[in-house]
């Protein structure tokens, strides 16, 4: 067993992003799906609901601005998405191995850490070895350089500019806080396999196209009573009319908010962690 | 024009095939999808291409370049030339979701993208 290593970008900690922390599942519960389709969407909530009035590019369109809605609610990405952004260097947390608390998550992988001048010159990039990738599901990212790095590794972060390296070098001299120092190119979303997600966010999805559709469809039924009457023989009947579907509608709603929570909960652990 | 595509299931013959809302397949077997070129401003009427040399590719979609498959298509009916398909090895499982068509006709592309296009059902789907 050997502690040097030349560990390549991207970095993860190899487990599954959902369930959270999950080394192994046995597969024999599903738990992860493709995105919700069409017959799907009809057939989990709108069982018995007549959507004539919908082709299947519609249903899919109310499918895609309900995912994009999901993403705002519960605030992450579905499918992976690429970020990049910058760090100060903050002397206090420098020290404390260079505790990162990116703006996004949860992470998937880091695709590369670095020190980046203004103009886009990688003065240094970290080798992913030091990367300490156990809380990227917090969004966390810490460099922990206790193992030895091979050469390869290190040649993969040359400076680009001896200027650059000076800088850092007159960080030895007192420089408590830079506003923006630490580069972190860096990979989010809920799973790791591209075009799935977990059931449950599914289960949000389909809530929120469902709410859209049933609050189309109610208002075509204008009538809230009928009555006919002829020689002195009357019927009349009665019904929710354009309210038809309210008390589905309030039971989706209550669905989704609870979903937003729950889901929130899981992917998305707010803390802060700082120096006062 | 606006083109687009329409998939297939159950294709016998030129005459006999159902339309379906998208490629539904799982993963571990060999697959051949077909799809039907067509024209979304004209209600979905088949295209026909014009066209000298006329070929298709179909590129199922990763944020990893690398990870994509692209595919080309041939056609399978010499009667209809709208009707395409692209074969699928057992251990080539694209991402579910989009798929980006390229159409070139006299080395002129024509690309478009019908989402939710594909669907792949997973053996491991305990988690992701």
């Amino acid at each position: 067993m050997s502690f040097i290593s030349e560990q390549q970008y991207p970095k993860s900690y190899g487990t599954k992003s959902y369930p959270v922390l999950a080394d192994e599942t046995s597969n024999l519960l599903k738990r992860i799906e493709p995105i919700l389709t069409p017959t799907q969407l009809a057939s989990r909530y709108l069982k018995g609901i007549d959507l004539s009035d919908y082709t299947s590019d519609e249903l899919k369109d109310r499918i895609n601005i309900a995912m994009n809605k999901a993403e705002l609610l519960i605030d992450t990405t579905l499918t992976p998405v690429k970020r990049r952004e910058k760090y100060p260097f903050d002397r206090e947390l420098y020290v404390k191995f260079i505790h990162i608390m990116t703006s996004f998550g949860p992470i998937l992988e880091i695709n590369k850490l670095s020190i980046q001048s203004s103009n886009d010159k990688n003065i240094f990039e970290i080798p992913p070895d030091w990367i300490e990738a156990a809380r990227f599901f917090q969004k966390q990212v810490n460099v922990i350089p206790l193992t030895v790095v091979g050469a390869t590794a290190i040649n993969s972060g040359q400076p680009t500019g001896a200027a650059g390296l000076a800088f850092i070098a007159a960080m030895n001299g007192g420089i408590d806080w830079v506003p923006s120092y630490w580069e972190v190119e860096y990979t989010t979303g809920v799973c790791t396999k591209e075009g799935y997600v977990p059931m449950v966010v599914n289960e949000l999805v389909g809530a929120i196209a469902a709410i859209n559709i049933l609050g189309n469809l109610g208002p075509q039924n204008i009538n809230t009573s009928i009555s006919v009457s002829h020689d002195g023989i009357s019927q009349s009947s009665s019904n929710p009319g354009p309210n038809v579907y309210q008390t589905r509608i309030a039971e989706l709603t209550a669905e989704r908010d609870d979903l937003v929570k729950k889901i929130r909960r899981i992917f998305y652990n707010k803390y802060f962690v700082s120096n006062i | 024009m606006k083109l687009s595509a329409r998939f297939l299931k159950n294709v016998a013959d030129v005459n006999c095939f159902q339309y379906v809302d998208e490629w539904d397949i799982s993963e571990g077997s060999a697959q051949t999808l077909y799809f039907q070129v067509v024209d979304k401003l004209k209600d979905d009427i088949r295209y026909l291409s014009q066209a000298t040399t006329l070929s298709v590719s179909v590129t199922f979609l990763s944020i990893d370049t690398d990870e994509e498959i692209e595919k080309t298509a041939t056609q399978p009916f010499s009667d209809d030339k709208s009707i395409w398909c692209v074969s699928l090895d057992a251990d080539e499982v694209p991402n579910s979701g989009a798929v980006v068509f390229t159409l070139t006709e006299d080395s002129v592309d024509k690309k478009f993208k019908v989402e939710q296009a594909i669907v792949v059902d997973l053996l491991a789907n305990g988690s992701c």
